[in-house]
This record gives C-alpha cells, structure tokens and sequence, in this order.
C-alpha cells in the first residue's frame, strides 16, 4: 500500500509540474484552452500513467522484496540482540555464582586451614605432652630403679657383712642354743 | 627309674624272704656299705660288670669282699643273687630301695642330718629324739658336717626338709629384702 501511495504521489508531483511547464509558467498563463491545455493534461496524464505503471510493475516487487529482507533483517537483528541481551544476562548470572562460589570456597578454605592448622597445633600440643610425660615416666622409673638398686646393692652388702660376722663370732655355745631352738621349734610344729 | 622299679622287686623280695627285725636291719646296713665300697672302688666295679670276666672269679672276688666286711649271711645270700643275676650294675639302687621298704617293715625312717659343727652324742640323741616324734617313726640319722651352714642344723626326712641352718636365714633374709 506504501508503494502505491509512493506512486500516486510521484505521478501527482509529475502533473503538477507538467502541467505548470505546459502552461509556460503560472505567470504566463492567461487564458485556459481546451486544445493546448487540456492536451498538455490528457499527455501529462498519459505520462503518469506509463510511470506509475513502470514503476508499480517493476519496481514494487524489487522494492517490497528489499522491504521484506529488511524487516526480516531487523527482526533477526532484533532476536539476535535479545539473544545476546540474554547470554549477557546468563552471564552476567554466571559470573555472580562464580563470585559468590569462588567467595564460598574462599571462605571454606580459609575455616577449613583454621581448622587444620587449630587440629596440628592440638595433635603438636599433645605430642609434645606425650613426650613429656614419657620423658617424665622414664626420670621416675630409672630414679625408681636407681633407688632399687640401691636398696639391694645396701642390703646384700649388710647381709654378706652379717654373715662374715657370724663366720667369725658364732661359737659352741651359740652352736648348742641353735640347736636347741631347732629342736624346740620341730616339738611346737609337732 | 627302670633301674629303681628292678632294684625296687628285688628289695621287696628280700625283706620277704627274711622278714624278722633283726636280719632286716643288718641286711640293710650290709646292703649300705657294700654299695659305698662297690660304688667308691672304680677297679672292683669295672671287673664285676665285665662281661668278660668269669662268673667264678666274680663270685670269689665278692666272697673275698662279704668276708673281709664281715657281711651277715642273710646280706651275703642276697647279694651273691644279685650277682647271679647279673645286676650288680644297679646295687646302690637296690640298697636304697631295701632300706626304704625295710624301714616301712620296721617303723624307721631316714633323716639326714647336716650340721654345721659335729654333734656331741647328747646333742645326737636329742635331735634324734625329736626327729623321731615329728616323724612318728623311729629316725635313723645319717649325719653330716657342713660348715658352710655357719650354724644350725638341716635334717631332711623323705622329700621333707626342716631347715634351721644360718646360712638358710641368710639366704632368706636375702629374697626377701630383695
């Protein structure tokens, strides 16, 4: 409908233009004749006809068909534009999860080394607790065994001492009170 | 204890067969110091036990032996069976077992006895006086001196032992303060 419209005004522009040319100029016409001026009409309406007629035969299709890749252009433009709009937009969310997730696992890592690094200094803590204990087991016990010794090393010296003793002092009369207190012994067990 | 269990039916025989008091205790001191004299001559017990030497020459070299130990005739019998039997190899075995049933037969009993000095005959019999109410039998001491008791006595009677020696306490007193 554009194009018709777009015909009909070119023809019109035309006639208008024809039809001051052929009246020599609006200053120059005087005086109307059927002859000379509404021959000049009948041709420049002859004129228009023919233009509108090539025009609408020929180039209306090229010009709808240019119309129509145009608007479908647009409109592809135009899908691709939201397309992109929204790839922008997926994006756009994309890379806001990222963030967030790479904020998350920044966090998590960091309580995750505090809790590592608390879990060494507790099991170091420890060990060095057990070692100190041991340590402290072992002064204890070898103070013990020392002690042990000691106490042993005293008393077999006192014992072998008594004995020597006894070697050199123990006589009859000691002999005959041993005995003695040896059968009195077997008569109470008796 | 193959050789106990043989010595063992042969002791039993000969307390059977000469079962009065006064042939058993003589058989048993023969028995004791035949088997210390056969035992410490290691000459005479290797020509008894030679099988190459004949039975005559080891029945004349034991007649020689009872006599000159004057050995009753009851011990002389029994040990020239011993020696028929060809078991003069386990006659320590044999003496100790004679003695262990004899003593059953008589109401004795054994008792070693270590001393540290030597025992007067008083001390002898008062020991022996009390061993032998603690046994309820009559005990036949067999005594020994060890100085290195320092003191006392130890007498042991069958696998029962009463120790009274020094250097038991001693040695006592050692375990337990160690």
């Amino acid at each position: 409908m554009k194009n018709r419209y777009a015909a009909l005004l070119a023809g019109a522009t035309l006639f208008f233009a024809k039809a001051a040319w052929a009246s020599g100029g609006l200053a120059m016409a005087t005086e109307w004749s059927w002859a000379r001026d509404g021959g000049r009409i009948f041709n420049s309406l002859v004129v228009v006809g023919a233009v509108v007629y090539i025009i609408s035969r020929f180039a209306g299709p090229a010009l709808k068909k240019r119309s129509k890749d145009i608007r479908d252009e647009i409109r592809e433009l135009n899908e691709a534009r939201e397309m992109a709009e929204r790839n922008v937009a997926d994006y756009q969310k994309k890379l806001e999860e990222i963030k967030a997730e790479h904020g998350r696992a920044m966090a998590e890592a960091k309580t995750e080394a505090e809790q590592i690094r608390q879990r060494i200094l507790e099991q170091a803590e420890k060990a060095a607790q057990a070692v100190l204990s041991r340590a402290s087991d072992q002064i204890d016990m070898e103070t013990e065994q020392a002690r042990q010794r000691l106490q042993k090393e005293t008393t077999l010296l006192a014992i072998a001492t008594a004995e020597e003793l006894l070697k050199k002092n123990i006589g009859p009369a000691d002999h005959k009170a041993l005995l003695e207190e040896y059968i009195s012994n077997m008569e109470k067990n008796n | 204890m193959k050789e106990t269990a043989i010595a063992r039916r042969y002791a039993k025989a000969f307390v059977e067969k000469f079962p009065e008091p006064g042939p058993l205790e003589a058989m048993g001191r023969d028995f004791a110091a035949f088997s210390s004299v056969f035992e410490g001559e290691k000459t005479l017990k290797m020509v008894m036990l030679n099988p190459a030497v004949p039975p005559e020459a080891k029945l004349a070299i034991l007649n020689n032996i009872m006599e000159k130990m004057d050995l009753a005739d009851a011990s002389r019998k029994a040990l020239v069976h011993v020696l028929k039997k060809k078991r003069m190899d386990i006659i320590r075995f044999i003496a100790a077992e004679f003695e262990r049933i004899s003593f059953e037969v008589l109401g004795k009993v054994r008792a070693r006895v270590t001393s540290a000095v030597e025992l007067t005959a008083e001390e002898a019999g008062a020991l022996q006086k009390s061993l032998s109410e603690f046994s309820g039998k009559e005990a036949v001491m067999e005594i020994k001196v060890d100085p290195s008791l320092i003191g006392g006595v130890v007498a042991r009677i069958g696998s029962v032992v009463y120790d009274g020696s020094v250097a038991n306490q001693l040695k006592s007193l050692r375990v337990r303060l160690n």
